[in-house]
């Protein structure tokens, strides 16, 4: 389960009509979900969606965050120091990916995270021209999504 | 001339649309609807898009990759699971018509009420629930009997719940934990005076044509209403209470169907039960359409997406009904093929599979009265041979 936490490069998405309009004013983008991180153009969208995986009831709002365009995400599996990560669309396993070896420095506050349980990773987003900063933590490992692109939603 | 509209319908639109009007219109369906329909239909409409899960979040996607690639100008819908779905795919491009937050007033119950009362229109006793834990000291708030009900869908599958005492008050909170944000739920007072229910068409938070009708249905056997008379002193007063809520409410400026229901009881001042920017369900449709000539549908179609709407006429003196049997209540081998009583104006039996035969009916009559004689003289009938 993904803990979001407020950034200015990130802003909530709750319905999916949204999110389709800000995948093509940019995409592919970042898109943080109960599950994970995914990131996210029009064609893993659908994929995304109709496999289910929409983090609501129909007629409810979701909760997901989408980062700005441009951003980068950092993600520290053992919490002590941050991988600068290049997924493909749709791709959440931090396993499966190609790490560029950037190292970014952990941060030295964390957001509270109440009673939930500890968190096992952290992700930060890395602005533009910004510094890293927390942006999400997970108290279990992001689900992976396999081949995105294989299953074209009908329609 | 326009641009091209959109209408998300799980039904079939008729012959609505004039032909100028369907070559620039794009239909979103459910697969099975295009399946079923003729080739005539087909080719009628500019567009013809499916969806795999029509109540599913895959249906806006789609529609929201329609509007962007196509440059819909206008949004239609029928069905109330839309209404919402269509504001939103409005408020992606700007669009004339109802957006969302215009929406929001005609489907968030608490949002609606809070509205409807601050107009000094008669709302029951509400307090919002926080979350499934403080619902016992909520309802203890309003006191027994209460009904629970969620502000604007229904949460894990609970609809409206009337609560008489707190060991049924512990059966829903096992029901819902988990399953609902905060604050999504709303606990109201119950109110014993019987239902009644005004439909219509409203423009510019105005309403142009509307009839005043009461529930006549049976729990768990039938559903049905009854038109009031022209002169039933009870109509006058629940049509002036629809056009205060409708006018409190607002309503985009074009036409649009609504139902509203209150209650009201001997006192004689209608308490608003909830509006929405949609048409009756089940055979209210045709009954307004049998003493008014309006097919509700129709028009808050045409409204949305712009084209004129048919002049309104008087509406003639008799009244009309529905009667609804549900699924399972008939035997298919035993089913008649039609009911043979002259003031029957309209009627759909079907043999739905796997559930059992499904009956509506039309009636008219003289009087409301007459009406009422005349639905359960039908589903006397009707029972006697299903």
């Amino acid at each position: 389960m993904l803990t979001a936490y407020p950034h200015p490069c990130l802003r909530r998405i709750e319905w999916v009509s949204e999110l389709v309009l800000s995948l093509r004013r940019g995409s592919p983008r970042w898109v943080l979900t109960p599950d994970g991180v995914a990131l996210l153009d029009s064609v893993a969208l659908r994929w995304y969606v109709s496999r289910g995986r929409w983090p609501a009831k129909f007629g409810q709002p979701a909760s997901l965050w989408l980062a700005d365009a441009g951003c980068a995400l950092a993600t520290s599996p053992d919490g002590l120091r941050w991988r600068r990560l290049w997924l493909p669309p749709g791709v959440l396993d931090p396993t499966a990916v190609e790490e560029t070896g950037d190292v970014i420095e952990h941060p030295a506050a964390l957001p509270s995270t109440g009673d939930t349980p500890a968190p096992e990773w952290w992700l930060a987003l890395i602005a533009p021209g910004g510094s890293p900063a927390v942006v999400a933590s997970g108290s279990s490992a992001p689900h992976p999504v396999d081949a995105p692109h294989a299953q074209p939603a009908s329609g | 001339m326009g641009g091209l509209n959109l209408v998300l319908t799980e039904k079939a639109l008729d012959h609505w649309l004039d032909p100028q009007d369907a070559a620039r219109t794009v239909l979103l369906t459910p697969s099975s609807l295009l399946d079923r329909a003729e080739s005539k239909a087909r080719k009628a409409f500019a567009g013809w898009y499916t969806t795999p899960d029509y109540y599913g979040t895959i249906t806006e996607l789609i529609a929201a990759e329609v509007v962007l690639d196509l440059s819909i100008d206008r949004v239609g819908s029928l069905g109330e699971f839309d209404v919402l779905r269509a504001a939103r795919l409005r408020d992606l491009t700007g669009m004339v018509g109802q957006g969302f937050q215009a929406a929001l007033r005609f489907r968030d119950k608490w949002l609606m009420k809070s509205i409807a009362g601050e107009a000094g229109i008669a709302v029951p006793r509400m307090v919002l629930v926080e979350g499934v834990g403080t619902l016992p000291h909520r309802i203890g708030e309003i006191g027994l009997p209460a009904v629970v009900k969620p502000r604007w869908m229904a949460a894990a599958g609970i609809g409206v719940k009337l609560v008489r005492d707190f060991s049924h008050c512990s059966e829903i909170m096992q029901l819902l934990s988990g399953h609902v944000r905060p604050f999504e739920l709303m606990v109201e007072e119950y109110v014993e005076s019987p239902l009644w229910h005004v439909d219509g068409l409203m423009l510019d938070g105005a309403v142009t044509a509307a009839v005043a009708s009461e529930f006549t249905d049976v729990a768990g056997q039938a559903a049905g209403s009854a038109v009031l008379d022209e002169d039933d002193p009870r109509g006058e007063v629940l049509l002036a209470a629809a056009a205060k809520v409708v006018a409190a409410l607002g309503s985009p400026p074009h036409t649009q169907a609504f139902h509203a229901e209150f209650f009201l009881g001997a006192e004689g001042v209608p308490m608003l039960c909830e509006i929405a920017t949609r048409t009756g369900g089940l055979g209210i449709p045709a009954m307004v359409e049998a003493v008014t000539g309006i097919n509700l549908r129709r028009e808050s179609l045409l409204g949305q997406l712009g084209l004129e709407p048919a002049p309104l006429s008087p509406r003639k003196s008799i009244s009309s009904g529905y009667l609804a049997m549900p699924a399972g209540s008939g035997k298919p081998a035993a089913a008649p093929e039609s009911i043979p009583f002259e003031w029957v104006v309209q009627q759909a039996i079907r043999n739905r599979s796997g559930s059992g035969i499904v009956m509506q009916a039309t009636v008219i009559g003289a009087t409301r009265l007459e009406v009422r004689s005349r639905l359960a003289e039908l589903a006397s009938w009707w029972e006697g041979r299903c």
